[in-house]
């Protein structure tokens, strides 16, 4: 189904319920749980939802720089998917437009919150690894001085490993503004991190 | 990975998405106690929900319907339930005879009628309303509880057939004056004005506090940040976007000067359509707050408040907006969004909330096609073909104009538009005639 199609007549609940007391783990499709979820089955909705939790909180530890936004933030998310998961029009678009939740999320967050917290205390590092673990401070500090759209971008990009379409996609924008704007937050970032190295 | 840079990058972004694998199943274990889901969703009453907001844009200008009703005689079986439980409930719109806000929610008979102190706290009200984040905001809100059974309001542009569920109701919404929102299928279980305001912003989650602002500062904001709307000279109504000072948010990641801000907003990403992209000019500034307005012809169309002041965004950024209709604005001017702003017969700039149109969305690969709105209705200029699944009919440029046609009166250019009743529009140019076939859903999107 084509982004944009109305989604299919939803399956009649039901039947997802006798599957639930057949099979222990009832092989139903993302259709099949995305229905059963607009329906109003939370089970299914947190079946749906949970294989992207991790990288969900993830992301948005890198983007707000803080565990407790990041809760708030993929909370933000689920809420929005759930509240609003009868507007989506084609199930199989259920796991892009999770993420775009959690990405729009964590991005109001930090938006709201207008700065970055120091997430990560001092770590400890062997007396091989220092010069590595310093350069990766340094990386990190640099990459907290980018925009955080461009963070963002990063993020799905590098962590979340999201091709470019699918990156265009989850941020809005055409896919060769997504080459072009990566291409210069490695630029700035590299730029950020020579810098750095120099202080 | 040629370049080591990346895979540094990487490294480091795992590391930095490293924490407290509890977390994770902590929110999946919350979705079990998610609300339930009404009608704000579900085939024909997702666009119900999304036009919650386009209806507040019709309804800003639409001529407002016939007087307010008088109550119903029985209280429905709900209100029962709540005085059963000594609750409080709202009374009807006697109290309010003469109120402006009021007259402004006549879409209808009004059954009850109160004054929420804090918007943000609906769901104090309405228990059972779905989410509406545009209404998670401090200001006072005016409340029409309209009475059951009424007809789904002409002005409204829901479609036909979508109809309340029996015992929900339209609701009527002003925030601080605005204009008024109208909801759909509202489910009023539980409704009451016996309610104890909450306190701003509170955490969607019970998690560990956010370590303390050790930047914030409160400077106390001038008198020329208040009552925006009123500092505006606009011909027709006031747009629906933006907000008073204080937003609930602010706008934007903070810039270093006014300036700078009031760049950053307007540039690429602007989440306000229809603001225009340049030709601001300072009028106010002092240590922390700051004041651009939009003049046309020696009057205020558009006025943006930036200020550095608040510790929630750091920086200057916008915390007030208010505009009037983008077919004031100096047509010399580029949008922040392209709209087309048609004219009248005698060559008038007509509201954008009568009729606008403007490219697809370019995220939905829909840009290609161009949108007119008009009538409650959706139309296609779509030479791709890329709207095809939304409609029965196809564009074609060199139509036969139809008998049951007539001309709208609306302009743009060389351009007049003409509408067949029901079916098509259709756009006749000095040389030739295109038909723009119409949506079968006037609220459609791909996200």
């Amino acid at each position: 189904m084509s982004v944009g199609t109305k989604i299919e007549p939803i399956q009649a609940p039901t039947a997802l319920i006798h599957m639930e007391v057949v099979l222990a783990h009832p092989p139903l499709t993302n259709s099949g749980l995305v229905a059963a979820a607009v329906a109003g089955d939370r089970d299914a909705f947190r079946r749906l939802v949970e294989p992207d939790l991790p990288a969900a909180m993830g992301t948005a530890r890198i983007v707000t720089r803080s565990e407790a936004d990041a809760a708030d933030a993929v909370q933000d998310a689920l809420l929005s998917a759930w509240m609003g998961l009868a507007s989506l029009r084609d199930a199989d678009a259920f796991r892009p437009w999770f993420r775009r939740q959690v990405v729009r999320a964590a991005l109001r967050m930090v938006e709201r919150r207008g700065r970055s917290i120091e997430l990560v205390a001092d770590v400890a590092a062997p007396f091989g690894q220092l010069d590595r673990e310093i350069d990766r401070r340094i990386l990190g500090r640099a990459f907290d001085e980018l925009a955080p759209r461009d963070r963002l971008l990063l993020t799905l990009h590098h962590f979340w490993g999201l091709p470019i379409e699918e990156t265009a996609a989850h941020l809005g924008i055409p896919a060769g503004t997504v080459k072009s704007r990566l291409h210069y937050a490695m630029e700035r970032l590299r730029a950020a991190f020579a810098a750095e190295e120099r202080r | 990975m040629s370049d080591p840079l990346d895979g540094e990058l990487q490294t480091m972004l795992d590391e930095r998405a490293h924490g407290d694998p509890g977390t994770a199943r902590r929110l999946a274990d919350g979705i079990a106690s998610f609300p339930s889901r009404r009608r704000w969703g579900g085939g024909l009453l997702g666009s119900l929900a999304a036009a919650v907001l386009i209806v507040a844009l019709v309804a800003a200008v639409a001529p407002r319907l016939g007087g307010i009703g008088g109550q119903l005689p029985t209280p429905s079986p709900t209100m029962t339930s709540n005085a059963s439980r000594g609750l409080t409930l709202p009374g009807g719109p006697e109290a309010f005879a003469g109120d402006p806000r009021l007259a402004r929610c006549s879409f209808g008979p009004i059954q009850y009628a109160f004054v929420m102190d804090h918007a943000r706290d609906y769901r104090r009200y309405f228990p059972m309303m779905g989410l509406s984040p545009e209404l998670d905001v401090d200001q006072s809100a005016f409340v029409g509880v309209f009475a059951a059974g009424m007809a789904q309001p002409p002005t409204t542009g829901f479609g036909p057939g979508s109809t309340n569920e029996p015992g929900n109701r339209y609701v009527c919404v002003l925030v601080d004056g605005g204009d008024p929102t109208l909801y759909g299928d509202v489910d009023i279980t539980g409704l009451t004005i016996d309610v104890t305001s909450s306190q701003a912003s509170p955490s969607a989650t019970p998690t560990e506090n956010a370590p303390a602002d050790p930047t914030s500062t409160q400077a106390p904001a001038p008198a020329w940040v208040a009552d925006l709307a009123g500092q505006l000279q606009c011909s027709g109504g006031i747009a629906n976007i933006g907000g008073e000072v204080p937003s609930a948010d602010g706008v934007g990641a903070g810039s270093i000067s006014p300036e700078a801000g009031l760049a950053s907003f307007l540039g690429p990403g602007n989440p306000y359509a229809s603001l225009p992209a340049a030709g601001y000019a300072q009028i106010h500034l002092d240590a922390h707050w700051a004041s651009f307005v939009h003049r046309y012809q020696g009057r205020i169309k558009a006025i943006i408040i930036l200020s550095d002041a608040p510790a929630r965004v750091s920086g200057w950024h916008v915390e007030g907006l208010r505009a009037c209709d983008a077919s004031e604005f100096d047509p010399s001017v580029p949008l922040t969004f392209t709209v087309t702003v048609w004219t009248d017969r005698s060559g008038q700039h007509v509201s954008t909330e009568t009729i606008r149109s403007s490219p697809g969305p370019e995220h939905c690969g829909w840009d290609s096609a161009s949108w007119l709105q008009v009538g409650g209705n959706l139309y296609f200029r779509d030479p791709a073909g890329v709207m095809s699944n939304w409609t029965t009919t196809t564009f074609d440029p060199a139509a036969q104009l139809p008998s049951s046609a007539a001309d709208t009166g609306f302009r743009t250019g060389s351009w007049s538009l003409w509408i067949d009743p029901g079916n098509d529009a259709y756009v006749v140019a000095t040389d030739h005639v295109e038909r723009w076939p119409r949506s079968k859903d006037p609220f459609i999107g791909c996200d």
